[in-house]
C-alpha cells in the first residue's frame, strides 16, 4: 500500500512537473534551472530505490549492469566523437592549457581534502581506494556548460570570457575521463608501473581496433531504427570489452570515439543516432544514480561537504589567479570562477564507472559523495552564475 | 558479406578476450554485456537477411538468439538469459502498448462478435482435438518413450490447454514490421487479447483438476480459480484504462521527449503489474488502446513507441530464440511434429469454420488461422509451471511442449507475414523495418 501511495505521489508530481516544465516562464529561475540539470531524475531514482519505495531491490539493481555499461559506453563515445583533430587544432592553445590545468588543480584540491578519509574507507576493506579518490577528484574537476549558457543567453551575456568558459566547460570532462582511464590502468590493486603501461596500451589498442571494426560496419543502407540497433550492439560490445580488460568502459569508448571522429565523414548517419538518444540515456543514468545512492552517514556527509567546498574554492581561485596569466588579453570580471559551479551528469557517469567496476559498500559511499556534490552544486549554480553575470555587467 | 565478416571478427574477438592476461574470464557477468552486443548485431543482420528472402525480421532475430544461445554457440548460459529478464519485461510492455495502440475501436466494435466467436471456437476445438489425439496415443502406449501412460490423461489435458495459446508479441511484431492495417490484422490482434485471458483461465482450471486428481484431495474449486482469474483480468483492464487516461493527460502537456516518456511508461507498467500481481500484457494493451482511441495524441504516442524500441524488440526476440531448447527439439521431434500438425489442423478448422459462420470475407477465412500459429511467451511460461509443479512426467511434457513451441515460433511469423501481404494489408514500410 505504501508503494502504491508512493507511486501515485510520484505520478502526480511528474504530471505537475511536466505542466510547469513546459510553461517555464511561470517558475522562478533557480527552480527552472534545476529541471535543466536533471535533478528531478536523481530524486526519482532515490524515491524508487532501496531506501524508499523499494521498487528496485538490490537483486534487480545488480542486473542493471548491461544498461549502465551501455550508458557509460555511449557517453564515452559521444565525448570522443567531438574530438576531431582539425577542430581541436583550431582552438586557442592557451585556453586548452588553462582547461587542463584547471582540471588538475581542482582534482588535486579535492584529492587532498579526501585523503584523510582513506583510513575510514580502508577499514571497510577497500584495496581500490586510490582509484576511488581519483574518481572523486575527476568527477569534481568537471564543470557543466548547460546552465551557464542558458543563463548567458537569457541575460544577453556576450562577453569574450564566455568563449574561454565554453572551452573549459566542454573539454574538462575529457581530462577527467582521461584521469579515470589512467587510474584504472595504473592504480589497479596489485598492478605495478609496467602493468599499468601494458593496460594503457591495451586500452588504446582495443579502442583503436573497435573503431576500425565499427568503421567497417554497414551504415548507409540502414534505417534510423536499425542504425540505433547497430550502435547499441556496438557500444554494448565495446563496453563489455572494456569491462573484461578491466579498463574503464568510459575511457575505452572515448578512445574509440576519438578514432572514429577522425575516420567518419561529418555527415555519417551514426552522428544523428548518437545525438538523438543522448538525452534518454542521460536520464536513465541519472535515475540509476539515484537508485545507487546510499543514505549518507555522518562521515559521508562531512566528506561531501569538504569536497563541495574544496571544488568551489579551487575553481574560484584558479580563475582568479592563474587563469588571467594564461590568457592575459582576456578581461576576467570579478567572481568568474562561479561560472564553473554546475557539475552536471557527467560527474555521475564517472562515479558509475567506478561503482560498476568495483562494487561494494565503500564504492557506494564514495559514489554517494559524488551524488550529493552534484545535487548541491546544481542547486547553488544558478544563483552563483547569475551573481557572476550581474557583477560582470556592472 | 560485409556483415558476415564483421560478425566473424567480433566472434573471434570474444573468444580471444577472456584469454588476455589481467582481464576477466568468460564467467564474468561483464561477458554478458559483450555477448549482448554481439547478439544485437548478429540478430539484426540475420533479421535483414530474413527480410531479404521474404521472411519476417523476427524470424532472423529468433534464429540469431538460437545460434548464440545455450544450445547453439553457447555464448551465454540459461542463467544469463534469466539475468536479462528485466529486458524481457520492458520489451513485453512495449510490445503490448504497441499492440493496444494498433487496436482501433471503430473497427473493433464492428468485429467484436466475430472476435468472440473465433476465440471460443479456437479454444474449444484445439483443446478437444489435441487432448483427444494425445490421450489416445498415450493411453494405448504408442508413445511410451514420451509419456508414461499412467499420466497420459493429465499430460494430454495440459497439451490441449497449451496448444490453444498463441504469441501476441509475435503478432504485434509482424504487424508493426508491415505497418499493417485492416480486418485481418485487427481480428488477429483482438482474438489474441481475448485468448490471452481464456488460456490463463483454462490452464488454472486444468492445473487445479490435475492437482486434485493426483493428490486425491480436494483442490481449489473451479469457481474459486475462475473468480480469481476474472478478478485479475478486471483489475488489469481497470488499471490499464486508468494508466491510459493518465497518459492522455500527460500527452496534452508533453510535446517532446516522446521516446523517454514511452520507455518510462513501459517500465512503470511492468513494475506496476508485478507489484500488484496483474497481467502486464492486458494492462499495457488496455493502456495503449485508451490512448490511441480516446486522445488526439495517439499518433505521437505510436511514434514514440516506434522510435527507439527496436533495440529492445531485437533483444527480446533473440532472448526468446535463446530460450527455445534445441536439445528438446532433437530429442522429441517426431512427437513435437505431430503436436504441431494436430494443433495446426484444429486451428485451421476452428478458425475457418467460425469465420465462415460469422460471414467473414473468403480471403480472411482462408488466411486468418496463420496469425495464431506462433507460440512464445505465454506458452513457455505455462510449460515452465508444468515442469516445476509436476516433477518427473512434467519434465518430459515440458520437453515436448518446448520442442513444439520452437517449431511453431519459427513457422508462425513467416506464415502470418505471407497472409497479411496476400490480404493486401501492408500499408507501406514501417519505421521499425527496412527503408
Amino acid at each position: 500500500m505504501v508503494a502504491l501511495l508512493g507511486l501515485i505521489i510520484i505520478l502526480a508530481l511528474a504530471y505537475l512537473g511536466s505542466i510547469y516544465v513546459f510553461a517555464k516562464e511561470k517558475l522562478p529561475t533557480p527552480i527552472r534551472y534545476l529541471f535543466y540539470s536533471g535533478w528531478e531524475f536523481i530524486l526519482l531514482g532515490i524515491a524508487l530505490g532501496p531506501f524508499a519505495l523499494q521498487l528496485f531491490p538490490p537483486a534487480i539493481l545488480s542486473n542493471l549492469d548491461p544498461v549502465i555499461h551501455l550508458g557509460l559506453g555511449w557517453v564515452g563515445l559521444l565525448i570522443g566523437l567531438q574530438l576531431k583533430a582539425g577542430d581541436i587544432a583550431k582552438l586557442n592553445r592557451r585556453y586548452l592549457l588553462a582547461t587542463c590545468l584547471q582540471s588538475i588543480f581542482t582534482g588535486l584540491a579535492v584529492a587532498i581534502v579526501s585523503m584523510p578519509f582513506i583510513y575510514w574507507f580502508q577499514s571497510m576493506g577497500a584495496s581500490h581506494l586510490p582509484i576511488g579518490i581519483t574518481v572523486l577528484a575527476a568527477a569534481s574537476a568537471i564543470s557543466a556548460p548547460t546552465i551557464l549558457f542558458l543563463l548567458g543567453r537569457e541575460k544577453g551575456f556576450r562577453k569574450e570570457i564566455m568563449t574561454f568558459l565554453k572551452i573549459i566547460t566542454n573539454l574538462d570532462a575529457v581530462f577527467a575521463i582521461f584521469a579515470v582511464g589512467l587510474a584504472f590502468c595504473f592504480l589497479r590493486p596489485g598492478a605495478g608501473f609496467q602493468d599499468g603501461v601494458k593496460f594503457l596500451l591495451q586500452s588504446f589498442a582495443a579502442g583503436g581496433m573497435l573503431a576500425f571494426i565499427f568503421h567497417f560496419a554497414p551504415r548507409k543502407e540502414l534505417s534510423e531504427n536499425e542504425t540505433l540497433v547497430v550502435l547499441f550492439g556496438f557500444v554494448l560490445f565495446s563496453s563489455g570489452v572494456g569491462g573484461l580488460l578491466q579498463v574503464s568502459p568510459l575511457f575505452l569508448n572515448m578512445i574509440c570515439g576519438i578514432f572514429l571522429a577522425n575516420l567518419l565523414p561529418r555527415n555519417d548517419p551514426f552522428y544523428g543516432a548518437i545525438i538523438n538518444i543522448e538525452k534518454p540515456l542521460y536520464v536513465v543514468l541519472l535515475i540509476i544514480s539515484g537508485l545507487m545512492f546510499n543514505i549518507p552517514g555522518g562521515l559521508t556527509l562531512i566528506l561531501a561537504s569538504l569536497v563541495i567546498v574544496a571544488r568551489l574554492a579551487s575553481k574560484y581561485y584558479f580563475i582568479s589567479v592563474p587563469a588571467p596569466r594564461l590568457a592575459p588579453y582576456l578581461e576576467f570580471p570579478p567572481r568568474t570562477g562561479f561560472a564553473l559551479t554546475s557539475q552536471g551528469a557527467m560527474a555521475l557517469v564517472i562515479g558509475l564507472t567506478f561503482l560498476s567496476a568495483y562494487p561494494g559498500n565503500d564504492s557506494r559511499a564514495l559514489f554517494s559523495v559524488i551524488v550529493l556534490s552534484v545535487m548541491v552544486n546544481e542547486i547553488i549554480a544558478p544563483y552563483l552564475i547569475s551573481h557572476f553575470m550581474r557583477k560582470a555587467a556592472e | 558479406m560485409r556483415q558476415l565478416i564483421l560478425l566473424v571478427i567480433l566472434y573471434l574477438a570474444m573468444i580471444v578476450l577472456p584469454a588476455v592476461p589481467g582481464g576477466l574470464s568468460a564467467e564474468s557477468p561483464l561477458f554478458t554485456t559483450t555477448v549482448l552486443g554481439f547478439i544485437l548485431l548478429a540478430s539484426l543482420f540475420l533479421g535483414r537477411a530474413s527480410a531479404d528472402i521474404g521472411f519476417p525480421m523476427i524470424t532472423g532475430y529468433l534464429v540469431g538468439g538460437m545460434i548464440c544461445g545455450p544450445w547453439g554457440l553457447k555464448l551465454f548460459s540459461v542463467e544469463d538469459v534469466h539475468r536479462l529478464e528485466f529486458i524481457n519485461h520492458l520489451a513485453l510492455s512495449l510490445i503490448a502498448l504497441s499492440g493496444g495502440a494498433e487496436l482501433e475501436w471503430s473497427m473493433l466494435k464492428k468485429r467484436m462478435k466475430n472476435i468472440m466467436a473465433i476465440s471460443v471456437a479456437q479454444m474449444a476445438v484445439i483443446f478437444i482435438g489435441v487432448f483427444s489425439v494425445f490421450y489416445l496415443l498415450f493411453h494405448i502406449a504408442l508413445m511410451e518413450s514420451v509419456m508414461d501412460s499412467r499420466y497420459g490423461v493429465y499430460a494430454a489435458i495440459f497439451l490441449g490447454v497449451i496448444a490453444t495459446a498463441n504469441s501476441p508479441s509475435s503478432v504485434v511484431a509482424v504487424i508493426n514490421e508491415l505497418n499493417a492495417r485492416g480486418p485481418l490484422a485487427q481480428t488477429v490482434l483482438g482474438v489474441s487479447v481475448v485468448k490471452d485471458v481464456m488460456v490463463i483461465a483454462l490452464f488454472a482450471l486444468a492445473a487445479s483438476f490435475v492437482n486434485t486428481a493426483l493428490a486425491g484431495t480436494a483442490g481449489i474449486s473451479a469457481g474459486a480459480v475462475f473468480g480469481s482469474i476474472m478478478e485479475e483480468t478486471f483489475f488489469s483492464l481497470l488499471a490499464g484504462a486508468l494508466i491510459g487516461i493518465m497518459v492522455i493527460f500527460f500527452l496534452n502537456t508533453l510535446k517532446k521527449e516522446q521516446l523517454l516518456f514511452t520507455l518510462g511508461l513501459a517500465v512503470f507498467c511492468s513494475e506496476f503489474s508485478a507489484l500488484f500481481h496483474l497481467n502486464a500484457l492486458l494492462l499495457c494493451i488496455m493502456a495503449g488502446f485508451m490512448v490511441t482511441n480516446f486522445s488526439a495524441g495517439g499518433g505521437r504516442f505510436r511514434e514514440g513507441l516506434e522510435r527507439g524500441s527496436m533495440p529492445v524488440f531485437v533483444i527480446f526476440f533473440a532472448l526468446t530464440g535463446a530460450s527455445l531448447h534445441l536439445d528438446a527439439f532433437f530429442e522429441m521431434w517426431p512427437a513435437a511434429l505431430l503436436l504441431v500438425v494436430c494443433r495446426a489442423v484444429c486451428l485451421w478448422g476452428s478458425t475457418a469454420g467460425a469465420a465462415a459462420l460469422m460471414g467473414e470475407e473468403p480471403k480472411i477465412r482462408k488466411h486468418l488461422w496463420t496469425g495464431f500459429t506462433a507460440q512464445a511467451g505465454v506458452s513457455l511460461g505455462l510449460a515452465v509451471i508444468i515442469e516445476s509443479d509436476f516433477p518427473g512426467w512434467g519434465g518430459r511434457l515440458f520437453t515436448l511442449i518446448i520442442a513444439a513451441i520452437a517449431i511453431n515460433q519459427l513457422i508462425g511469423p513467416p506464415l502470418f507475414k505471407y497472409s497479411l501481404l496476400a490480404c493486401g494489408e501492408k500499408k507501406g514500410s514501417a519505421k521499425n523495418g527496412k527503408n
